[in-house]
């Protein structure tokens, strides 16, 4: 039956590639966020963060099912959600809602992860792998509830958050250093 | 328990610990009187006297709006006097043509202090009262809860702006520069053209 095999091995290929095509699409989804959230669209900003989050939610246990783990993949993965975050909070700030200064400890946050992924033995350490998570539902939270005490309250989670990353991936760094 | 699990609750507890920290810590902020000193600008107006009593708020948005809307105010020849709103802002408006009211909107109604504020008036002596609100979203609502204060304590709203972060204020694109600058530049122009009907 060389038709059915060639089919199971079309199916294969395309679930193999499917995580990739995700990541990829959710990284093309960041300056279509940007321009409609800055054009004030936010009822569809909120349906392009939604479906962000949800081929995040998706690829990593598709890459585990399907296809090969690879640091590059993780790299493609995490550079699609900073892009997806940056575009998210960039927005924000060039409309008013959140200052600048948090886009910058966001940068801070992939800057430190980017210096220190080469020192550890895994690319994601027990706590910065949950703040994309986090960041994904300030992002979120803020076009669901636009309060203004809604906004400063995730405005300070959001930076409590990102400093306890900062940390903990320093000291992680830290022990896996000391350890090796 | 796996260690993902563990991992994702802990991450979870810290999180919402933060949250609840900020929100707490936020509501405290939010409900506190502010005490200024009385401002004056432009005492040589001729215009009238304008006594202007806000909410600073969280950012300094509230702040800013108020501000350019004072200027304006001066602009057109008003003597404009701003201080926040607190036990220690006048409470007796006999001696002022008009009074502006300012506070952000949090939760679908304005800020407690300026509540507290017109409730410490108690009457307004049938003043014209300019209400000023700068909000999230839809500053619509709250307008109607601090006009209904003001009317219940002798006032007569005769003007209201709401200004917000996540709506577009310059819809007419009069003005340039970003959605917060644009309201400022708004509430400028609204004190220079204000025009108080005759009663």
């Amino acid at each position: 039956m060389p038709a059915a095999s060639d089919d199971r091995r079309a199916a294969a290929g395309l679930l193999f590639f499917l995580p990739h095509l995700l990541t990829g699409m959710r990284l093309l989804s960041a300056p279509l966020l940007w321009w409609l959230v800055t054009g004030f669209a936010l009822g569809a900003a909120l349906v392009c963060l939604a479906l962000a989050m949800f081929s995040d939610a998706i690829d990593g246990a598709l890459v585990r099912r399907f296809g090969v783990p690879s640091r590059a993949g993780a790299y493609f993965d995490a550079t699609a959600d900073l892009a997806v975050i940056m575009a998210a909070f960039g927005a924000f700030a060039w409309i008013g809602i959140y200052p600048y200064w948090l886009v910058g400890l966001i940068s801070l946050a992939f800057v430190v992860f980017l210096l220190t992924s080469r020192l550890t033995p895994s690319i994601y350490d027990p706590v910065g792998r949950y703040i994309g998570g986090v960041l994904y539902a300030a992002a979120f939270t803020t076009l669901v509830l636009p309060d203004i005490l809604a906004q400063h309250t995730i405005l300070w989670t959001a930076t409590g958050a990102l400093t306890i990353t900062i940390g903990a991936r320093a000291v992680h760094t830290l022990a896996a250093v000391r350890h090796r | 328990m796996t260690s993902f699990w563990t991992g994702m609750l802990t991450a979870a507890a810290v999180i919402a610990a933060i949250a609840a920290g900020s929100g707490y810590w936020l509501q405290r902020r939010i409900s506190a009187d502010i005490v200024t000193p009385v401002m004056e600008t432009n005492p040589d107006g001729t215009a009238g006297k304008a006594l202007m009593v806000y909410q600073p708020g969280l950012s300094d948005f509230q702040a800013k709006v108020t501000a350019a809307f004072g200027e304006g105010l001066a602009e057109a020849g008003w003597r404009v006097f701003t201080t926040t709103a607190s036990e220690q802002a006048p409470s007796e408006l006999a001696g002022y043509d008009v009074v502006v009211l300012g506070a952000p909107v949090y939760g679908g109604a304005p800020g407690k202090p300026l509540s507290r504020y017109i409730e410490r008036v108690a009457d307004f002596d049938d003043k014209p009262v300019v209400v000023l609100l700068t909000a999230g979203s839809d500053a619509g609502p709250a307008i109607g809860l601090t006009e209904q204060a003001v009317v219940k304590s002798r006032g007569r709203p005769v003007a209201s702006l709401g200004l917000t972060t996540n709506r577009p204020n310059d819809v007419a694109n009069e003005f340039t520069g970003s959605n917060a600058e644009r309201a400022v530049e708004i509430a400028r122009r609204a004190g220079r053209t204000l025009q108080l009907a005759p009663h």
